[in-house]
């Protein structure tokens, strides 16, 4: 029995998920790539920047960069509020912060569960969409944030 | 005039042939050797006919008409024998789909989840029988214009592909029994310009969608979309924003 339980969470593993919102809609990221969620401080920004770039924070005498995750989207700007959030990820060995309208909750399923549907996930422009998922409220759109840029834009990222 | 009754019918024949071909050149699709086939009839029948009657004969024909004496050469293997269709509106726009084409009809839900990055006849992803369909705005797709997008939002889903992408529309789709003889076929040779539709139905005058070809469209558009964008992913999907809004950043 349980050879059965482990065999099926190696050919189907099962992740956590960090939810978040923007404009109305929930997307998930690996909790695994999650360092912590942070109030929205000051967030100065960077001349010469890249346009994704909204710009920097002090975290703990460290710089990081944020990320505007509705830019990233093709999603209309939205004011700061006090639901939003800045999320510190890691990704590709760099820490970086993406702004969010809102931190929902964290969810488990497993990827099996993920429907890379057509047309979703495929193209380079959306290449950072691994998939959708349907959960009670609605779907669920599972972010690869280790596509969010590009590599070059990675690196880019790296000598702000 | 004085010689008008003298003219030999063949010089008579010749002149209406000519009409007769520039009529047929507006249908472009047509074959041309129907115009010879009826030239070659009054020959072969021998049959003399008046200037009046073959005036008559050459004289402008509803399209319905044109269309029930094309070949059957350019119809798809479908539509041999009647077949049915529902006619829809998109944006108050008439068209057709063959209903072998169907994997159903949806009214739509309450939500339809839009994913960043899609081209803009993308209007998101919803939950569809065991699957996930993507919506689809045929508006986009075929370059109609009229009403804005939110004006646009229809009611219905016409599932294709299996059920892989819904092709929204304004309102309950009407079932129709089409006689084959009753379209004016694209045809191979209109492929190139669009290959979008399959034919225009003459009695309602809608168009009839060429489903394997819209979906090809679909298909082929994430790429064209994929390469003439920046390198950047979504910075060429504006599908969020409202017509004639730029992104800020």
């Amino acid at each position: 029995m349980s050879n059965a339980v482990a065999e099926s969470e190696v050919t189907d593993p099962i992740i956590q998920l960090v939810t978040f919102c923007l404009q109305d809609e929930t997307y998930g990221i690996n909790v695994m790539q999650v360092q912590e969620v942070l109030r929205v401080s000051e967030i100065a920004p960077v001349p010469g920047a890249p346009s994704y770039v909204l710009g920097i924070i002090n975290l703990r005498g460290n710089v990081v960069t944020v990320i505007d995750t509705r830019s990233r989207f093709g999603l209309m700007p939205n004011e700061i509020d006090d639901s939003s959030r800045i999320v510190i990820i890691e990704s590709d060995e760099q820490v970086v912060g993406i702004l969010v309208d809102s931190v929902a909750e964290v969810v488990e399923l497993n990827m099996s569960e993920i429907d890379s549907a057509p047309n979703v996930g495929n193209e380079e422009s959306s290449r950072y969409i691994q998939g959708v998922t349907t959960r009670d409220s609605g779907l669920l759109i599972v972010v690869d944030l280790n596509k969010l840029l590009t590599d070059a834009e990675w690196a880019e990222m790296s000598m702000l | 005039m004085s010689d008008r009754p003298g003219r030999p019918l063949s010089e008579v024949d010749s002149a209406l042939y000519g009409l007769l071909e520039s009529l047929l050149s507006e249908v472009d699709d047509l074959p041309r050797q129907e115009a010879g086939e009826s030239r070659e009839g009054i020959t072969r029948d021998g049959v003399e006919k008046t200037d009046a009657e073959t005036l008559k004969d050459s004289a402008p024909r509803p399209l319905e008409e044109v269309a029930r004496q094309a070949g059957t050469e350019d119809r798809p293997p479908w539509a041999q024998g009647t077949f049915s269709a529902l006619m829809f509106q998109v944006h108050g726009q008439a068209l057709a789909i063959p209903v072998l084409d169907l994997a159903g009809v949806e009214p739509c839900p309450a939500k339809i989840t839009p994913i960043p990055g899609q081209p803009d006849w993308h209007m998101g992803v919803l939950g569809f029988r065991d699957g996930k369909m993507i919506a689809v705005d045929l508006t986009r797709v075929l370059g109609l214009r009229g009403r804005t997008a939110e004006e646009a939002r229809g009611c219905y889903l016409l599932a294709v592909d299996g059920g892989r992408f819904g092709f929204r529309c304004d309102a309950i789709p009407e079932p129709l029994n089409i006689d084959p003889d009753d379209v004016r076929w694209s045809g191979a040779g209109a492929q190139g310009r669009s290959g979008l539709l399959a034919g225009m139905l003459a009695k309602q005058m809608c168009p009839l969608l060429n489903v394997d070809h819209v979906l090809a469209q679909l298909r082929s558009s994430r790429t064209t979309e994929t390469t003439s964008g920046p390198a950047g992913p979504a910075m060429n999907s504006n599908k969020c924003l409202p017509e004639g809004m730029e992104k800020t950043t």
